[in-house]
């Protein structure tokens, strides 16, 4: 006996023994697998994470740059309440009134640091030699309507309100409560906020009926972040009744789609344990792992259940034999699938988002269990269910499920090999072409669709007061104290004119403002003197007079570093997608770099800046993970195989629907996120199914049977046919469900699978019998055993 | 005195906020090292420079700095179980420094969330507070001037004190000038100061 057959008949006896063993002790196999499911699932903590830095790893530059820059000034977590009138008239005494109350009432939100509203804002001006630093309007109720004219004169000429707190209109303001979060726990101390936040605006709506609100900022989008994992995790609901349902219609049997019930509930309870042993906390992007791993585990259990009821209701077998048979067939394969599938999501580790590396950990666990379960626990059930004994059908009729159909579907391809594979590589090609055409963008406020409350408050604030992104630059004076030497204020003066010039530019917040305000009010508010101070000591003197008017919670330390050597510019641009965001805040810094003194260049950071990068990031690091989960993957199939060239084959259908997803999703949105750089190494393992039973059944042909490489096509269409088109439906049904989440991530992550996981199946009907066709040698295969993967 | 020169940092304000957190003796000879670098000596050197400067203007008030900054220890006689250190760093600027308070003088007490500058008369018998009494009309020729009165407010009188203060944000701490503008404030105060000490005197 050759070393081939050896193999082959150990992998064979060891799953016939197997399936002897399970239904023998189908009692105690359950039991086991239920307390196995109870002890993990015991461990099973859920706990979530909204906080943006989540997507950002320890060694993320972009996330160092943005840290440092906020510990040397003030965190910038704020809260913005936008209030639009129904008069669309801000200055009148009934709405200052209504926004001073608010105001008040906005510092007692928990964790607030400072609080700037058009009311509070601290507004300078002379009378004769004295300089006043008040609210720009206190007391609205007892104003006379010429000194509210005047507030709203002062308002909107005033460059640090004007497209910030207020628009050019005067019909949209907006409260900007600043909010330092202890950092201990996100997941107590945002709701904490968000909580007071909803309760205050709340109940100024019901006494000022006649303003809108609108509420954006980083603490709400950590907020956003967080009901979007628990809506998503919502989805496995709808998730297990389409598995009920589809499991059912295709197997049409009532103790099948029980027992795949089972094996699902038993693989996420039992992943919900490694969850909670691991500590990990759930992120939008991993939260959704109870929809992979039913998804994946009902792809498993379908196999085994479908060849089961085959030989029950085709070959007329009896339940236990149908049952072991079924396991001789399927092991090897089932284990591959998994094999591959846990590989594939394994290979999220080399990302650079760390959200995806635990859904890759939770998925490749979940999928471990799940392959354990449907070897164990599935067959246990089936064992232990009655079942009624079915005469033997005849294989006729033109069911869809019949042999016949796949005739017609194979025929084309055995007739037409030549012409099937240069259409369908010129199609690959076509669209290949075409998915380089993709480019980034990770405006993370679009990761949330518009029925998202978050999502349609910013996008009403950016219509109608202000930009949500920024950037920030921290401009060094070179020396302690540095900030009030007028070169260095000049400098920062021609920095912010320049600025301005920029047509995604909307506001600029930079020091040099300050000063030149402060100098003019300290002349009598000449407008002359509205320009940098002359010398350092006039500087000094007058930022000291400044600050000493100013009270608790509006000093100038959000702009000012420590020890007065650096300051910070904040712009505020328009909704710019990744790649423009990028340009401009190279802009800025090319900008800086050649025209000021070394001392003062600087690189630009900011939450938005971070998301820009990430996808790039996530691609070239991903980029060394799917090289990887390739050559591993096509290695397993080598070996499973045996046969090195179908094994560098299989590369072409492993690899070609990717190709195929990215042009597509080039025709239909041709901008990709960081959620869609995963599925190569995610839908690796899943499509290798496709091709793994396929090839199989064809070498079992060739070898066994000493097949035409025609007539080797022909039976694997017959024998595996129904089985790859049901577990696609069962993938997609999955995905497409994942697909309506409101999280831009996930659903377009789900979408991008759904259109690869169909074009895996088209080009494994097409393109690979074409090439096994094209590429197997003419003269008659000796027999020989040499794939683990078939039995007979 | 140099408009440039600069006396404190952040860390002053963040040492004390510390020291909220952890007013322990264990914690605090710790952060001993840190205490004398930002707190102490930045007080001191401040202290020295307004007395030299004050001196200059008031021959009179001829004290050294030891004699004028109080100790951030807490009396833990009367206080046994409380906090043995204070949240801030306190001087008294008089002919007599801080062991004779009932010397009229200027005081100055800069922590972390406040720098407080008060006036007048901070430790007197009975028989002083009559005195002051009688006589209050002449301090309040000078005190109800508007200046004055939006400066430091209205008297404030306790069973053994008279004074007048008021309360400046911390957040300018680590400007450069500070000493001009606590030297501006002992000015304006100066008349009633001594006004104070003709009454005691009399």
């Amino acid at each position: 006996m050759n070393a081939f057959k050896k193999i082959k008949n150990s992998a064979n006896q060891f799953a016939i023994n197997w399936a002897r063993f399970v239904i023998k002790n189908k009692w105690y196999v359950f039991v086991s697998a239920v307390a196995l499911t109870t002890v993990l699932g015991l461990q099973g903590v859920m706990k979530f994470d909204g906080d943006y830095h989540v997507f950002f790893s320890k060694s993320n530059p972009e996330l160092e740059a943005f840290d440092a820059l906020q510990e040397k000034y003030t965190k910038d977590d704020n809260v913005i309440l936008v209030l639009s009138p129904k008069n669309k008239n801000v200055f009148t005494k009934e709405n200052l009134t209504a926004i001073e109350e608010l105001t008040t009432e906005a510092w007692n939100t928990p964790y607030s640091s400072r609080v700037d509203a058009i009311t509070n804002f601290q507004y300078t001006r002379a009378e004769y030699d004295d300089l006043y630093v008040d609210d720009l309007s206190y007391d609205s109720a007892n104003k006379t309507d010429s000194e509210i004219g005047a507030i709203r004169d002062v308002a909107l000429n005033e460059p640090m309100l004007v497209s910030r707190i207020i628009n050019p209109e005067g019909s949209v303001t907006a409260i900007n409560i600043t909010v330092n979060l202890p950092g201990e726990d996100s997941a107590l101390e945002v709701p904490e906020v968000m909580n007071s936040i909803r309760k205050m605006t709340s109940e100024f709506q019901k006494n000022h009926p006649q303003f809108q609100i609108h509420i954006s900022g980083m603490v709400p989008l950590t907020t956003a972040f967080f009901e979007a994992s628990m809506k998503d995790m919502a989805l496995t609901g709808i998730m297990l009744l389409i598995v009920i349902l589809t499991t059912f219609i295709l197997t049409r049997n009532f103790q099948s789609t029980l027992a795949t019930l089972l094996v699902v509930l038993f693989s996420i309870v039992s992943t919900l344990g490694f969850v909670g042993i691991m500590g990990i906390k759930l992120t939008p992007p991993s939260s959704v792992f109870p929809t992979m791993i039913l998804t994946l585990a009902v792809a498993d259990s379908i196999h085994i259940l479908i060849t089961m009821l085959q030989k029950i209701r085709k070959d007329g077998m009896d339940r236990y034999g149908a049952l072991i048979e079924s396991m001789r067939l399927n092991f090897m394969p089932v284990f591959i699938t998994s094999l591959t599938t846990v590989i594939g999501f394994l290979t999220m580790n080399f990302g650079d988002v760390p959200p995806f590396w635990d859904l890759g950990n939770i998925v490749a666990f979940g999928m471990t269990m799940a392959f354990l379960y449907s070897t164990t626990a599935l067959p246990a059930v089936m064992a232990i269910l009655p079942f009624k004994k079915v005469e033997k059908r005849d294989a006729s009729g033109t069911s869809w499920f019949n042999f016949d159909s796949y005739l017609g579907l194979s025929s084309l391809v055995i007739r037409q090999p030549i012409t099937v594979a240069v259409i369908s590589l010129a199609i690959i090609g076509g669209l290949t072409y075409l998915s380089t055409k993709n480019s980034f963008n990770d405006e993370f406020i679009n990761y949330f669709d518009k029925t998202v409350q978050f999502r349609s408050d910013t996008d009403y604030i950016s219509d109608n007061l202000t930009g949500v992104y920024n950037v920030e630059y921290s401009i060094g004076s070179g020396e302690s104290g540095g900030i009030n030497n007028p070169e260095y204020l000049n400098k920062l003066n021609d920095f912010e004119n320049w600025l301005y010039e920029q047509p995604e530019v909307i506001h600029v917040n930079a020091f040099s403002e300050v000063a030149r305000r402060i100098n003019k009010s300290m002349h009598s508010d000449d407008d002359a003197f509205y320009k940098i101070p002359d010398s350092r000591e006039e500087a000094a003197q007058y930022l000291l007079l400044y600050e000493l008017s100013l009270p608790f919670g509006l000093d100038l330390n959000n702009q000012i570093n420590v020890d007065k050597s650096e300051t910070r510019v904040t712009v505020t641009v328009k909704n710019l997608d990744s790649p423009s965001m990028i340009a401009f805040a190279r802009r800025g810094e090319d900008w800086l770099r050649n025209n000021t003194p070394e001392y003062m260049h600087a690189i630009g950071v900011s939450p938005m800046l971070m998301f820009s990068k990430l996808g790039f990031r996530q691609a070239d690091s991903m980029f060394t993970g799917n090289i990887i989960a390739l050559v591993l993957i096509s290695l397993v199939l080598m070996l499973a195989l045996r046969n090195f060239k179908l094994g560098l084959l299989s590369l072409v259908p492993n690899v070609a629907p990717v190709l195929v997803g990215f042009g597509v999703w080039a025709l239909y949105k041709a901008q990709i996120n960081t959620g869609m750089v995963i599925v190569f190494g995610m839908t690796l393992g899943i499509i290798v199914d496709d091709t793994v039973h396929f090839m199989s059944k064809f070498l079992r042909a060739r070898r066994e049977y000493g097949h035409s490489p025609q007539r080797a096509v022909e039976y694997a269409f017959q024998t595996v046919g129904k089985a790859l088109v049901t577990t696609t439906i069962v993938l997609l049904s999955g995905f497409a469900v994942l697909s309506t989440s409101s999280f831009a991530l996930n659903s377009y992550m789900a979408r991008i699978t759904v259109v690869i996981i169909i074009a895996a199946l088209i080009i494994d009907f097409l393109l690979l019998p074409a090439l096994l066709i094209l590429t197997s040698p003419i003269k008659k295969a000796r027999k020989r055993y040499t794939s683990v993967l078939f039995y007979r | 005195m140099e408009t440039e020169t600069k006396y404190f940092t952040r860390d002053y304000i963040a040492f004390f906020e510390a020291l909220e957190r952890n007013n322990n003796r264990e914690w605090f000879i710790k952060n001993k090292s840190i205490y004398k670098h930002d707190v102490n000596e930045p007080f001191n050197r401040f202290v020295e420079d307004m007395l030299k400067a004050v001196k200059f203007e008031d021959p009179s008030i001829d004290i050294e700095v030891s004699d004028a900054v109080f100790r951030i220890q807490k009396d833990m006689r009367f206080n046994r179980h409380g906090e043995p250190y204070k949240l801030f760093k306190s001087a008294l600027i008089s002919s007599k420094g801080r062991k004779r308070r009932d010397e009229p003088g200027f005081y100055l007490e800069m922590g972390s969330r406040y720098i407080k500058i008060a006036l007048g008369c901070f430790k007197l018998g009975p028989a002083q507070i009559k005195q002051i009494e009688c006589h209050l009309y002449k301090v309040y020729v000078l005190t109800e001037r508007p200046r004055f009165k939006s400066t430091f407010g209205a008297l404030i009188r306790t069973h053994n004190s008279l004074t007048f203060q008021t309360l400046i944000p911390v957040h300018i701490i680590d400007n450069v000038g500070l000493d001009q503008l606590f030297l501006t404030y002992w000015r304006m105060s100066k008349p009633v100061i001594d006004t104070f000490k003709t009454i005691l005197n009399k």
